[in-house]
């Protein structure tokens, strides 16, 4: 592909996102739209530490409900805006994760997964016991009416909460694809392929999983901040659930892991499958979308491990192959 | 330039390397021969630090590296290859070069540079755009130089480079080896065929069972009686 057009189409991919909520006039399709971003903020986060430096984390919701409880408890108790509590929340997952991270990086491939199990299970008790940060009961955030952005409420026009996560999702992209290009970005993928031969060349391995982590974690924070005020109510089982820490794992592996665009594109498929049929099956149909998407999920990993883009890439490769053969 | 002072490794109750002392000069080719299961891999695995040695030393340029991390090994100036090759499946042969480049740089442009000499070397230059994982077992073997050598390597060590090639391939790894080494840089090489080491290692350290039982130059090597008998099947009638 010439430069010039990968310019032109990512001019098209902001345009387009950026008039969608607008065509789109009913509140739950706008409400689908936030969570496609959400989504897709979350999976490419998780695609730091899972599909570029190979850790997988089933336990992501612990940063996620950081973030959230954060920026809530902070405004709760302090009146602190939500913009300054995000970025606090951030750096206490950043540091949350590193402390996980410490002893979990010697356990190498599923124990790594497991322990991140684990560790979502435990934070959840921990919070649902924790009466100081309203326990079981949750909190309940004060409402702000104004439609500020500083208060990063926003009751007039849901589209607004889109276009920050839309933002917050730009940023992310962003940062992954300056780490991509540099050092550290080849550092992931070395260890990934082989922890041999990264530490043969010099990579401090348990670092580079620890900055990967620590990445992962604060994005994931944020996420969960913006999350809060957009339900302006959180418990514990709303914010460190363990279908979180599947789905956005999910994302990410169904879009194809360690790709930059992957995470959107599972995100689409996956919140859009759970949302609507969901609201068709209404309460009758509860967890058949679950279901399908279970069923989704085994089809990738049986057919076509690398995602939905890997399935491209193949498919490229192979008309490729038939209009020069012998290549 | 190496110096390994009574390394002792110890599986369990099996010695892997017992007491092992041996010394490489710089510029040298350094060759270590032994039969399968003689500890070779093992005392390498010491030097770079992937195993931490029971008793003994291990010192490179007056440093003591004993026991150090194999990433900061590395950084010190040791570079090495595996027996089971580790390449860098899903980066290209060019970005595996670049992860060894990085070694000693922040900058892309610098890696950039760094890995097609090391590329150049090990004649990988026309595969620099595919995939490692693509490649076939001898270029993979000659991909693993060239991570090694990316990283700024003073001293080189090859385990099996040479093990499964097909003669002509061997000739061109043969070849290679020198080559490194004529840019001056030390290398240390393991081989269980004789054949393939002798000629080119300026010294040679013979394993058997873990232990020391020969270290001279190749001509002397393979007249010494113990290392025939090791090689052989133990008469010396054969």
């Amino acid at each position: 592909m010439k430069k010039y057009t990968v310019y032109i189409l990512i001019a098209a991919a902001l345009l387009a996102a950026i008039v969608l909520p607008r065509l789109l006039p009913k509140p739950f399709e706008k409400h689908v739209l936030i969570l496609i971003m959400l989504y897709s903020i979350l999976g490419s986060a998780w695609n730091i530490l899972g599909g570029y430096t190979g850790q997988v984390s089933l336990g992501h919701a612990v940063f996620f409900g950081i973030g959230a409880y954060t920026s809530s408890i902070m405004l709760i108790k302090w009146g602190i805006v939500p913009w300054v509590g995000m970025l606090v929340g951030g750096v206490i997952a950043t540091i949350v994760s590193i402390i996980i991270g410490l002893p979990t990086f010697k356990l190498r491939g599923f124990y790594f997964a497991i322990a991140t199990i684990a560790l979502g299970e435990m934070t959840r008790t921990l919070f649902l016991n924790w009466e100081w940060i309203g326990g079981a009961v949750g909190l309940e955030l004060p409402i702000k009416r104004g439609d500020k952005l500083i208060n990063l409420q926003f009751y007039l026009s849901k589209n607004n909460y889109y276009y920050v996560l839309l933002g917050i999702f730009l940023l992310t992209i962003l940062a992954i694809y300056v780490i991509q290009k540099s050092k550290l970005g080849y550092y992931f993928r070395a260890v990934k392929d082989s922890h041999e031969a990264a530490l043969a060349s010099g990579i401090d391995t348990a670092r580079t999983k620890l900055v990967a982590m620590g990445i992962s974690a604060f994005i994931t924070a944020i996420a969960g901040s913006v999350y809060a005020q957009y339900l302006l109510y959180i418990d514990p089982y709303v914010v460190f659930s363990s279908a979180i820490s599947t789905r956005i794992c999910l994302v990410a592996i169904l879009g194809g892991e360690g790709r930059l665009f992957g995470p959107i594109i599972g995100s689409s498929i996956l919140v859009i499958l759970s949302e609507y049929s969901r609201a068709w099956l209404g309460g009758g149909g509860k967890g058949v979308d679950l279901i399908i998407y279970g069923t989704l999920i085994v089809l990738v990993a049986a057919f076509q491990p690398r995602g939905i883009l890997g399935m491209v890439e193949m498919v490229k490769a192979k008309r490729q192959k038939a209009v020069v053969p012998n290549a | 330039m190496l110096e390994l002072i009574g390394v002792t490794k110890k599986f369990g109750g099996l010695l892997a390397n017992d007491n092992v002392s041996m010394k490489v000069e710089k510029g040298q080719i350094y060759g270590i021969i032994g039969p399968n299961g003689a500890g070779k891999t093992t005392l390498f695995n010491c030097i770079t630090g992937f195993l931490r040695p029971e008793a003994g030393r291990v010192i490179f340029e007056g440093r003591d590296i004993t026991s150090m991390p194999a990433n900061l090994i590395c950084r010190a100036g040791i570079a090495r290859t595996f027996q089971i090759v580790q390449v860098l499946d899903s980066l290209t042969v060019q970005e595996n070069a670049m992860v060894g480049a990085f070694c000693h740089t922040n900058s892309r442009m610098v890696a950039e540079k760094k890995a097609s000499e090391a590329l150049d070397i090990v004649r990988l230059t026309d595969k620099s755009t595919s995939r490692a994982g693509s490649l076939n077992i001898a270029q993979k073997k000659r991909l693993q130089i060239a991570r090694a050598l990316a990283t700024g390597a003073k001293l080189v060590m090859l385990d099996e480079a040479m093990a499964g090639l097909t003669e002509a391939e061997r000739v061109q790894a043969v070849q290679i080896v020198k080559d490194i080494n004529s840019l001056g840089i030390t290398i240390v090489l393991i081989e269980h065929v004789m054949e393939v080491l002798m000629p080119v290692s300026d010294r040679v350290l013979v394993l058997n069972f873990g232990k020391k039982i020969a270290e001279d130059v190749p001509s002397s090597i393979v007249n010494n009686e113990e290392v025939i008998n090791a090689y052989l099947g133990g008469h010396g009638n054969a």
